[in-house]
């Protein structure tokens, strides 16, 4: 039924899932400090704010971002498939929210470091 | 030609209930992938062009279907469903010997995923979608090798002339 070739691709993309798994785990980003919820308009910032603060709502685009106990998520939306909202609560680095109809993306960025640090070594 | 119509159908169907049971954690926007089983049989007994035509029909009823013609959802199931039928009809028509049908599902299905990823990336401009891949691609090897599987067995079976 599977050819020799077959089971090879197989194993070759198994290991690339772990592979690309990895790498998310210690490359998606590693902070120091108290971690922010940045949030992009059309690629732009519109928003930093710390995780750290006690429940606060805000609307960017069509999207109410809330953030509380740490976490961030997209409470609700504008968008027909909601997608952003069933992405729930986030807060690590490797995590992310995308809301493509609204062009809005959330993500975890370090607290006082620039986004392009990517680990930190003592 | 009956045989299209039918696929056609088939195809819609799996599209449609995919798009409306779908989507939920852990990982919302992700389906399962089973319409390329319909393009895989649709090149394999009929050719590229039809398994094109089949993938423009479908994701275009389909999406009329669902509500969401012209929507951001429906350029990406336009983008990834061309894509994996294109990288299809390619390992179909250069590697089919070598690899059977799971193969060359295995090479639609990494690349439905990973296309509709590129454009989400191109689309909001962050480079961090791509860290849905380990999943996506988990995935893919799943719903792909499923797929050729089924195919493989239809193949068997199904004596069919153009």
């Amino acid at each position: 039924m599977l050819t020799r070739y077959d089971r090879i691709l197989i194993y070759f993309l198994l290991l690339l899932a772990l592979i690309s798994f990895l790498a998310v785990i210690f490359v998606g980003g590693r902070y120091a400090g108290t971690r922010d919820a940045v949030v992009l308009l059309r690629g732009k910032e519109v928003a930093r704010m710390s995780l750290n603060q006690e429940s606060r709502s805000f609307r960017v685009g069509g999207c109410l971002i809330e953030i509380a106990g740490g976490r961030v998520r997209v409470a609700s939306s504008t968008c027909p498939n909601k997608i952003c909202v069933s992405t729930g609560w986030i807060s690590q680095p490797s995590q992310i929210i995308v809301c493509a109809p609204q062009r809005v993306v959330v993500k975890i960025g370090g607290g006082s470091l620039s986004q392009t640090v990517d680990a930190i070594t003592k | 030609m009956v045989w299209l119509s039918l696929l056609l159908c088939l195809g819609i169907v799996i599209y449609v209930i995919e798009a409306v049971y779908l989507g939920a954690p852990p990982l919302p926007g992700a389906k399962l992938g089973l319409t390329n089983l319909v393009t895989l049989v649709i090149l394999f007994y009929f050719g590229w062009k039809e398994s094109i035509a089949n993938v423009l029909l479908r994701t275009l009823l389909g999406s009329l279907l669902t509500g969401t013609f012209m929507t951001p959802a429906f350029f990406f199931s336009l983008t990834g469903a061309l894509v994996s039928c294109a990288v299809m009809i390619f390992a179909f028509y250069t590697m089919y010997g070598k690899f059977s049908l799971v193969g060359v599902s295995l090479g639609g299905a990494t690349f439905h995923n990973f296309s509709q990823l590129t454009l989400a990336s191109l689309l909001v401009k962050q480079a961090a979608v791509f860290l849905q891949l380990p999943l996506l691609l988990l995935f893919a090897v799943l719903a792909g090798t499923f797929n050729g599987v089924v195919a493989n067995l239809v193949v068997a079976r199904l004596p069919l002339s153009r």
